[in-house]
């Protein structure tokens, strides 16, 4: 985003157009409806497609359960109704997504803080292009570092908390394996949102006033009072807008976890997130769509269904606050 | 007398930060941010610690370290800044090994199986196992180019016009055009690749074909491009839409003949933003493409293959060859991003020299 300069003399919107000038706006107009006709139509045909399914299932039981299991091809024959379930599911992709932030976020701030307040004006120019290109890398080569690199790692971290920290209820392991946890995913993914966050973070925090600032450290503010007492209060809502559009990144996610993430079905791992089981709901959709048939294809469009209304309300969310911030000042 | 003295002693002491440096002051500094990774190695080389107790030592060590830094420095008041300061120094280099780490992986294994007979060949009597020697990914880059080449043709018109809408025509509804756009760049990739699938595909209306990939592409790129482009054309100076306004210029004429000529190398620059946006972006394509190992070139009859399905699927085979083609094909892609992140930034660069 760019500082807007400021424009006194704007030319009045409804100045003697003449009807080709109207013309024009509606052309216009009908362009900048296409993101509204889209999200719309995705909408409709992800409800629409996905019916047969969350009917099939019951649209609470979709939510709730854990199980995902077609048994369509049991003996030939369908010996038992399938069952669709996204439960387990969203459960992981948001346990991953909160790792993802609350590793990303202070690391992002940091970033932030020492772009705008700390580094020298090139350092800090070449470490905007660099955060910059970062989050313009393509979400497979993630992917490929996870399963080659950070796999052996996040194995050894692993298997260090379990042993030397499992007092700590969410550092335990029933399995005895560390491959595949929801901890690797969730580096992974606070890897990723780190620069996306980071370079909302610092747009934000570049625009605190530079007189504040300078009377902040007039009064003998040093770098934490000035933060403390002058930029976080100023770019507190932007901030939690570039949270949100990082979380809404982390929750859709789908081919830099999809390697590293084990799915299992049936319970839900709320919080041990050195233990070997968990999932997303992208990774589901993937996982199963090569082989699934038409009910189960409708119940992997019901999830994406879930995985689009809830990325929509974090992004709305997101937007609203960021807007806040615009007319306070 | 005594309160007044007392009050003297509370208001801070003159700071002076124009004063040059004292050697103190920089052995401080040096000493700080040295000693506790040389005592954190040294433990860890004579075996008294283990890596990781090690690892966590000169984390406490280096945050106190700050910490007395900055007291010696600035009195109390140093104490956070100097933790502060540690901080950050731990964020960065989390990130810095991170990436470089990421870079590196693809970078190293990438070059296994890049010849240039790699580049132009395509796939079609490979099997997973063939030798290196065979066999490449020159239908993956042409399926790509095509792909990203037609999302590109589409969301590029669409976005400009939107950010004409907002910052032209000003109409009434651009706050919600805004808001909109914003909600639509926050569609998650697997989404935009389903809801292709679940409008055309899945209702038979289409098969799987390269266009259905450029038109979930397309979703993608549209808002990176809108909101880019809008950027840029705030920055036409409002003068210059004034002036050609007076000389009797009509609407059009003034967004066609001025303000788009003016911010042309931003709007370049919104196209390569979007392209580079895209062009990894693998979920689209599972539901779209189906993938293929001959070359196709045209995008509406039958699969397609495209870089980074290509590599998706590589690497989930269990064989040597196949997985050192697909970290060579992500290191083109990778390259490929680069290029035009790069050509992007040197345009915009340029355009604010222009200025």
């Amino acid at each position: 985003m760019v500082v807007q300069p400021p424009q006194p003399k704007t030319i009045p919107r409804n100045a003697q157009l003449t009807k080709a000038d109207r013309r024009f706006a509606r052309w216009m107009t009908a362009a900048a409806f296409f993101s509204l006709i889209v999200l719309s139509l995705i909408l409709f045909f992800l409800v629409y497609q996905s019916l047969p399914a969350i009917t099939n299932q019951g649209f609470w039981n979709f939510l709730t359960t854990t199980e995902w299991d077609s048994k369509s091809t049991a003996g030939g024959e369908t010996v038992e109704d399938p069952v669709f379930g996204v439960a387990a599911m969203l459960w992981g992709t948001i346990l991953i997504a909160i790792i993802a932030i609350l590793i990303g976020l202070p690391v992002s701030l940091g970033l932030a803080v020492f772009i705008v307040f700390v580094a020298p004006r090139g350092v800090a120019g070449l470490l905007r292009n660099i955060i910059d290109f970062l989050a313009a890398i393509p979400s497979i080569v993630f992917g490929l570092w996870a399963i080659s690199a950070l796999t052996t790692k996040g194995k050894e971290w692993g298997e260090w908390l379990t042993t030397n920290a499992s007092f700590i209820p969410i550092f335990k392991n029933d399995l005895g394996i560390w491959v595949g946890t929801p901890l690797i995913g969730g580096i992974v993914l606070a890897v990723m949102v780190t620069p996306i966050i980071t370079s909302v973070a610092r747009e934000v925090l570049s625009r605190t006033p530079p007189d504040l600032v300078n009377a902040a450290q007039a009064l003998g503010g040093t770098l934490w009072p000035t933060l403390r007492y002058v930029a976080f209060p100023f770019a507190k809502s932007g901030i939690v807008a570039a949270t949100m559009l990082g979380l809404g990144r982390a929750l859709g996610e789908t081919v830099a976890v999809f390697y590293v993430l084990n799915l299992t079905y049936g319970s839900i791992n709320w919080y041990k997130i050195v233990n070997p089981e968990g999932g997303s709901i992208a990774s589901l959709i993937v996982a199963k769509f090569s082989e699934a048939d038409p009910l189960e294809i409708s119940a992997l469009l019901g999830g994406g269904l879930v995985l689009f209304v809830i990325t929509l309300v974090v992004n709305v969310i997101a937007t609203t606050i960021a807007r806040s911030t615009v007319t306070d000042k | 007398m005594n309160t007044q003295t007392q009050t003297l002693q509370s208001a801070p002491a003159p700071q002076r930060p124009w004063r040059r440096k004292s050697k103190n002051d920089v052995l401080i500094v040096v000493v700080a941010s040295i000693a506790p990774a040389l005592i954190a190695f040294t433990a860890n080389a004579l075996e008294i610690l283990s890596g990781f107790l090690a690892g966590v030592l000169f984390i406490v060590l280096q945050i106190s370290a700050g910490a007395a830094a900055g007291v010696i420095h600035r009195g109390r008041r140093g104490l956070s800044d100097g933790v502060l300061i540690s901080a950050i120094g731990f964020a960065i280099s989390f990130i810095a090994i991170m990436m470089s780490s990421v870079i590196w992986s693809v970078a190293t294994k990438g070059f296994e199986a890049l010849k240039f007979q790699f580049l132009i060949q395509n796939n079609e009597f490979i099997t997973p196992t063939s030798p290196l020697g065979y066999g490449g990914i020159g239908h993956a880059i042409l399926g790509t180019l095509i792909i990203v080449g037609i999302a590109t043709l589409i969301s590029v018109p669409i976005g400009i016009a939107t950010a004409v809408y907002i910052t032209e025509v000003r109409g009434r509804s651009r706050v919600l055009v805004q808001g909109l756009v914003q909600a639509m760049s926050g569609v998650p990739s697997v989404v935009a690749g389903l809801f292709i699938f679940a409008t055309l595909i899945f209702t038979n209306i289409s098969e799987y074909n390269g266009a259905m990939g450029a038109l979930a592409y397309t979703i993608l790129m549209l808002p990176t491009v809108a909101r880019t482009a809008e950027e840029v054309l705030r920055l036409v100076p409002e003068d210059l839409r004034a002036a050609a306004l007076a000389l009797g210029a009509s609407r059009a004429r003034v967004v066609s003949m001025v303000v788009i000529p003016t911010a042309k190398a931003g709007l370049i620059t919104a196209m390569l933003l979007g392209i580079a946006r895209v062009v990894g972006e693998t979920a689209p394509l599972v539901f779209t493409i189906f993938g293929s190992a001959k070359t196709n070139i045209n995008p509406v009859d039958g699969p397609m293959a495209a870089l980074p399905l290509y590599i998706f699927n590589g690497v989930r085979q269990p064989f040597a060859p196949e997985q050192a083609r697909a970290y060579s094909a992500a290191l083109v892609l990778l390259v490929l991003v680069i290029i035009f992140f790069t050509l992007a930034r040197v345009l915009s660069s340029g355009l604010r020299k222009g200025k």
